[in-house]
């Protein structure tokens, strides 16, 4: 070791600390890897049992004289509080179902009245459009009232121009005859 | 003269200003109040019982799958969220998810005759619902530590609630690989039933954490030391005492267990080995890995000793997933949960398997 390095105790003690506990545990591993050990645990675990019992009971029949709880009876109390409170966490649950239920059902009611909405919607437009077809049937009606009004009017102008027509032909007609009976005696008087 | 100065050169000098420090350090370490854990910001979702379901809030959220995690029976949660800088769950919010932690709490004497299928069904599943719909998700990562992993397999099993993932962590699959970690007779002791808890169940109603503290000890070392020697070694690295003593109080702070759980590790998980072999059921329907088809994360450590490799690879084969990933770090069984290459890990493998979010 040089002059400057220092010296650390506590790495060599941890070293051996390490060193010595891995044997030590070795070692108790070793003498307690055995049939007889088992059987001690074994015996230890019953006695421990065996004397317990006798201690719940003697507790149990001291609290029965003092007339004061054992801790069996706490539990019993505690059990209930944990019963209510599972009541308690099943009716939350309920609740969210019919949260849910009820959300599910308000969403479908929002896209009936949506889809109903629609349907109001082309109803009214439709019923305006009956109304504009009304307008133009009033309309239709009123153009067929002229027509027909203009079409009688054209009718007596057609008797009026036929009777002027035929009036003027047979004029004409009377004329053309009275010309022509002007003009026969000249022609017998020539001949006589 | 020359040979005492040459002497004196050769013997290393102490820095006794460091020294001081170190013991001064380690006597007040014995007068430290507690350190403080779960310092994420969370809320309260759902309490039942002595369980609760936590909400941690994601810092800036990036994925609609929120993750929900399910932690071990047999200690407290705290390890995932155990001091900033080297909780899991800050990790996990800080990446843009949404987590979910179910703390299964102090079990008190009435808990005694809780079994896994009330955990799974009246606890495990009804908080996965609260969390979907606290969440607005449409499907979520459910992600089980240690026996939580086993409990997250049995629901996932079971579920009919939407789990896009499933994410275990060293979980013990096959309970005979884990009591191969004892020594053989205790081993050979226990499948042949020569230990029977039977009575000391019935009797004793739950178990104590004294006792889980000493099962888990006589597991993984029943001497400690090392432990101590450590902390005298750093004591002057104020990092390595906090994160020392918070370590120190969750090694200790263990958890009753429900003795009717406890029956069902020893006889059904371990003597019958019924959970592997699809034998086992919950509130009537069997538990069968088959009906697994979420995608599938498995991570294991390769220094565990308590749940070894072998005792997690039999689920790659045992589910329905087409999607699966197995991956083994270079920790132990505690490190997975304190070190920020399993949440990078995690964050990586769901970032195209989680729903993101839409701007």
């Amino acid at each position: 070791m040089s002059k400057n390095s220092t010296y650390d105790p506590f790495d060599t003690l941890t070293k051996l600390t390490v060193q010595m506990e891995n044997q030590v545990n070795d070692l108790v591993y070793q003498l307690t890897d055995n049939k007889e050990f088992v059987g001690l645990l074994k015996r230890g675990t019953n006695i421990q049992a065996l004397l317990q019992e006798r201690l719940n009971k003697n507790n149990g029949l001291l609290a029965s004289k003092l007339n004061i709880p054992t801790k069996n009876d706490l539990a019993d109390v505690a059990k209930i509080a944990i019963q209510t409170e599972e009541k308690l966490d099943s009716l939350e649950e309920q609740l969210w179902n019919l949260t849910d239920f009820a959300d599910r059902t308000n969403r479908e009611i929002e896209s009936i009245v949506a889809a109903s909405s629609e349907v109001l919607k082309v109803a009214k437009q439709l019923n305006s459009e009956l109304a504009e077809l009304k307008k133009d049937q009033a309309e239709l009606s009123e153009l067929k009232k002229e027509f027909t009004k203009l079409k009688e009017e054209m009718s007596s102008m057609k008797e009026f121009i036929t009777f002027t027509i035929s009036s003027e032909l047979k004029k004409g007609t009377e004329m053309k005859q009275k010309k022509s009976k002007q003009a026969e005696p000249v022609t017998s008087d020539n001949k006589n | 003269m020359a040979l005492i100065s040459q002497l004196m050169n050769n013997i290393p000098s102490m820095d006794f200003t460091k020294e001081q420090k170190r013991l001064n350090r380690f006597i007040n370490r014995l007068n430290d109040p507690k350190p403080k854990v779960n310092q994420t910001p969370r809320q309260v979702v759902w309490k039942k019982n002595k369980a609760t379901l936590w909400h941690y809030p994601a810092v800036e959220k990036k994925y609609e799958t929120p993750i929900f995690l399910v932690y071990s029976l047999v200690s407290k949660a705290y390890i995932l969220d155990l001091a900033p800088g080297i909780s899991v769950i800050e990790q996990l919010v800080g990446r843009g998810y949404d987590v979910y932690l179910l703390d299964w709490g102090v079990l008190g004497y009435e808990d005694k005759g809780i079994t896994f299928e009330d955990y799974i069904v009246d606890y495990l599943q009804k908080a996965v619902r609260r969390a979907l719909r606290h969440s607005n998700a449409d499907e979520i990562t459910l992600w089980g530590a240690c026996l939580g992993g086993v409990m997250a397999s049995m629901y996932a099993a079971i579920a009919e609630e939407p789990i896009k993932n499933l994410i275990l962590t060293t979980p013990p699959i096959d309970f005979r690989a884990v009591i191969q970690m004892l020594p053989e007779k205790w081993a050979e002791g226990i499948l042949n039933n020569e230990i029977n808890i039977d009575r000391f169940v019935d009797v004793n109603g739950l178990i104590q954490p004294r006792y889980m503290y000493t099962l888990s000890r006589s597991i993984s070392a029943p001497i400690n030391l090392s432990s101590y020697t450590t902390l005298l070694n750093h004591c002057y690295n104020d990092k390595f005492v906090d994160k020392w003593s918070r370590m120190d109080m969750w090694t200790k702070d263990h958890v009753p267990l429900s003795g009717e759980v406890v029956r069902q590790i020893i006889n059904d998980f371990i003597v019958e080995n019924k959970f592997i072999e699809g034998k086992l059921t919950v509130r009537g329907k069997r538990v069968d890995l088959k009906n697994i088809h979420a995608n599938l994360l498995v991570m294991t450590a390769a220094n565990d000793t308590v749940v070894p490799e072998e005792a997690s690879l039999p689920i790659m084969d045992a589910v329905s997933s087409k999607d699966k990933t197995y991956e083994t770090f270079m920790f132990g069984h505690i490190g997975m949960f304190l070190s920020d290459k399993c949440p990078a890990y995690i964050d990586k493998w769901l970032e195209s398997r989680s729903k993101q979010v839409q701007n």
